[in-house]
């Protein structure tokens, strides 16, 4: 048969072949990520922003800021159909859209990551920081690519100095222009973690490929960890996996993966 | 620590199963631990409504999430996505090419885990359903306390999960000794709790299971179509060790 019509009608028989040698499809060797490309200040209008290509996935992340009282960061993930025919129905995407908000939302405002009082602003109110992410074009492992776009959207976002707002009675605070009174410096956020994510799917043969493209996400379970601190966190969604292996395996592999895409956020 | 209800910290509350709870779903089932109760209903084998749901060489498995009052929001979504999956590879999908089967999960009553509750109803109504499955897989959620020191709490109730640093909900298929999901929140954990966590969720999971089953071959030897009351507390149980309380399990 066609190699092409075997790769799309029996994707679990193509990968086999391929597996048997320890080779995927597109190249690379069962742990090896794809090529990372970041390019911070992607948006001239936001705070802070970044665009992130894995391989054919690319997200865009900007970070748009309000004062409210209580500071924290709000991540919201957009997957429009745009991105991918898998998330044509509304229903299917927003699964994957409000889990995807929810868990960095969580992650990104943990205490040993994001100390909230730098958002403070004179006292009286803080940044509310709200993280877009919109994924351009969705190869799979969505879940590395949104975080680690927010991490630098979030590591560029520059906080701009506040004045208070002449004429209004209840003196509202206002983006100070240049040459005015300023009572909240323009200052860099700082984040003390860098929660890190590896995510690893498990193929038709029982092995584990690291950072997986669509095909090989739907071939099997996906599992992603993140690395907050030196512990972990773990989001494995549906599909077997060895209960006994399943930590032993990944997770030195994991660690060592996180050192290479620390070494890509610093890049500068 | 000793905990609110008297439970030790590897104590499930008693799982409750009731077959067949609604008449005209092709199956159902209700499913308790302690107060927390869900119910959960499927149709199918049945035609898609749309065209572009059906699949050429499988069945297209639907999930809908139901809350106990209002709308469904981001919460009930993200659990759809969750149990989708989850019974994604439990079901045996090429068996029924272009077909649709929905599962239907209402909360009725949430004191805590209800993410485990919801997937454990929603497994038992697959199978009063009878749809081809290749495995078994309960589930089952739980807390870990990090300070002063770790604690593991099986099947948190409600006010023990807004004490708890982090929250993990896991499914096992206990035959196989395989992972169908686990999902954290809250806090990261070092590896030791991960593996203690899993063994604890192992040895519950497979209780939960003797318990739905005695259920289940129970209600096969009598008449399929009739009301069933609530399983017996003191019914089956193999690894229960004498509590009146609830099931315990040596862990670690």
């Amino acid at each position: 048969m066609d190699a092409d019509l075997l790769q799309r009608f029996n994707p679990e028989e193509f990968y086999r072949h391929f597996l048997a040698d320890g080779l995927r499809p597109d190249g690379r060797s069962l742990r090896e990520p794809r090529r990372a490309e970041l390019q911070r200040k992607a948006l001239g209008s936001a705070l802070g922003s970044a665009s992130l290509r894995l391989g054919r996935s690319s997200a865009l992340a900007g970070v748009r800021g309000e004062l409210d009282e209580i500071g924290r960061i709000e991540v919201s993930v957009d997957l429009p159909p745009l991105c991918s025919a898998l998330f044509r129905e509304k229903h299917r995407a927003l699964g994957q859209m409000s889990f995807l908000s929810k868990t960095l939302t969580e992650v990104l405002n943990l205490q040993s990551v994001f100390d909230a009082t730098q958002l403070v602003c004179h006292g009286e109110a803080s940044w509310v920081l709200h993280v877009h992410i919109i994924c351009l074009n969705y190869d799979g492992n969505a879940f590395d690519l949104c975080l680690l776009a927010a991490i630098a959207a979030l590591e560029d976002t520059d906080l701009p100095a506040l004045m208070k707002e002449p004429g209004t009675e209840a003196e509202r605070l206002a983006i100070a222009p240049a040459e005015s009174e300023i009572v909240a410096e323009a200052r860099k956020l700082v984040l003390l973690a860098r929660p890190l994510p590896v995510t690893f799917a498990r193929m038709p043969g029982g092995q584990w490929v690291q950072d997986p493209c669509a095909v090989e996400e739907s071939l099997g379970a996906s599992v992603s960890l993140c690395l907050v601190d030196g512990r972990w966190l773990v989001f494995h969604q549906g599909g077997g996996a060895d209960a006994n292996r399943f930590l032993e395996e990944l997770m030195p592999v994991a660690r060592t993966s996180t050192e290479k895409l620390a070494k890509l956020l610093d890049d500068p | 620590m000793a905990r609110r209800d008297g439970r030790s910290a590897n104590q499930l509350r008693p799982p409750q199963v009731e077959l067949r709870p609604l008449q005209r779903a092709d199956g159902s089932a209700r499913f308790r631990f302690g107060d927390c109760t869900v119910l959960a209903a499927v149709y199918g084998p049945k035609e898609p409504r749309t065209r572009h749901r059906e699949l050429c060489d499988r069945c297209t498995l639907d999930v809908v999430v139901r809350p106990r009052v209002g709308i469904p929001g981001p919460q009930e979504r993200q659990m759809e996505a969750l149990l989708a999956r989850q019974l994604e590879y439990v079901v045996l999908a090429t068996e029924y090419p272009r077909t649709q089967i929905s599962v239907i999960v209402q909360m009725s009553c949430c004191d805590g885990s209800t993410a485990a509750v919801a997937g454990n109803a929603a497994h038992l109504a697959l199978l009063d359903a009878g749809v081809a499955m290749k495995a078994t897989a309960m589930c089952v959620a739980l807390g870990v306390k990090l300070s002063p020191e770790p604690v593991i709490w099986l099947d948190p109730t409600e006010l023990e999960e807004a004490q708890c640093d982090a929250l993990i909900s896991l499914s096992m298929d206990g035959s196989r000794n395989q992972l169908v999901s686990h999902i954290s929140s809250g806090a990261p954990l070092d590896a030791t709790i991960w593996s203690s966590c899993i063994e604890a969720a192992d040895k519950s999971c497979k209780a939960c299971l003797d318990t739905a089953f005695s259920r289940v071959s129970r209600d096969a030897g009598t008449a399929r179509r009739r009301h069933c009351g609530t399983v017996d507390r003191r019914g089956a149980g193999a690894v229960r060790k004498g509590s009146k309380r609830g099931w315990q399990f040596a862990t670690g």
